[in-house]
């Protein structure tokens, strides 16, 4: 999956070189900002999480010891940065900021509205469990087998969480309806 | 009919059943509607969250932003790194000019001392060395500790009253 070129870039990144590491911020942004997106429901959130990952990596790139698992790698930091601002959320007393920007993603794409707001409002109302093991498997594409080791969850936990997920998304999806 | 198998459904999409699972899920397929319709609609969202989130995309400008606040990073931890010079040698300046001053400072002290005590020396030699002014310094000196005494009394009665 990992191509030998990325390997040598992330190679390059453990060492300190800027312009390696910009390299693999290019490749890696999509993957770490649709996986913000779809875990927070915000754009801002998103994009203010996703730099934070990436920073973090940063200096944390040179104690990556497999090079091999660095989408993986950079999923987690992602999870971690991402229920800690859920969990900043549910502190916050205030709510109202997050309709209106909800209105705003909303209006940012008014190609296809209805369509999009639906499938992204359902999944905001999943749990953060449901929510991220659709994200890492449907969005980002992980097998099971990887899940589980990512999630730290046993393979059997991952399928049924799978599937719970979805028909907790086909219920919300038919209550837009 | 067998029990619906919902939950192979979802890893039957996946294709995350081993070949006898598969196969078992495939038979209650042929033969159930319900479940049929369910896989579709399985299948249907499937495809339209991962459609939807294809379309997402990080802003334009995203990796500029992150290379600059690492590169505003650094730049703050080698001006951190510069502060913390500049403050050893200010220390380093402030001692030196401690020690420098201390030294002239306590040279004048001593200076100042010495001549203090040469200037009494001299002035008893000299009162001492001329016979009038021996006897007028002892004579002013009897009218002063006289006073003293006096004064003294009377300022303890008044306390005492």
């Amino acid at each position: 999956m990992v191509d030998e070129e990325l390997k040598h870039v992330i190679h390059r990144a453990k060492r300190g070189d800027r312009e390696a590491f910009a390299d693999l911020v290019r490749r890696f942004k999509g993957h770490v900002y649709r996986y913000a997106a779809g875990m927070l429901g915000d754009r801002m959130d998103a994009e203010d999480v996703s730099q934070e990952v990436f920073i973090k990596a940063y200096y944390s790139l040179p104690s990556l010891d497999n090079e091999f698992a660095f989408s993986s790698w950079i999923i987690r930091i992602a999870a971690n940065l991402c229920k800690d601002r859920l969990k900043k959320r549910t502190h916050a007393p205030e709510h109202g900021m997050n309709d209106e920007q909800k209105e705003r993603i909303a209006d940012e794409h008014a190609a296809d509205p209805l369509e999009k707001v639906s499938i992204e409002e359902g999944l905001s109302r999943l749990s953060v469990g449901h929510r991220e093991v659709l994200l890492l498997h449907e969005i980002q594409g992980y097998n099971y087998e990887e899940i589980a080791k990512m999630t730290d969850v046993p393979l059997g936990t991952v399928k049924s969480r799978l599937f719970a997920a979805r028909m907790n998304l086909r219920k919300e999806l038919r209550r837009e309806d | 009919m067998d029990k619906h198998p919902e939950e192979q459904l979802s890893a039957y999409l996946d294709d995350e059943l081993n070949p006898d699972e598969r196969r078992k899920v495939e038979d209650h397929l042929a033969t159930c509607a319900s479940c049929q319709a369910l896989l579709e609609e399985l299948a249907y969202t499937k495809q339209d969250l991962a459609q939807t989130f294809s379309r997402i995309e990080a802003p334009m400008d995203f990796e500029a932003r992150v290379m600059q606040t690492i590169g505003d990073d650094k730049a703050r931890s080698y001006a951190g790194k510069g502060r913390i010079v500049a403050l050893l040698l200010g220390l380093l300046t402030i001692g030196l000019f401690y020690l420098m001053t201390v030294e002239v400072v306590g040279k004048l002290m001593h200076g100042w001392f010495k001549l203090m005590i040469t200037l009494i020396y001299a002035a008893s030699h000299f009162i001492l060395s001329v016979p009038a002014l021996t006897g007028g310094t002892i004579v002013l000196s009897l009218i002063i500790l006289v006073t003293s005494v006096v004064s003294l009394r009377r300022l303890l009665q008044a306390s005492a009253n």
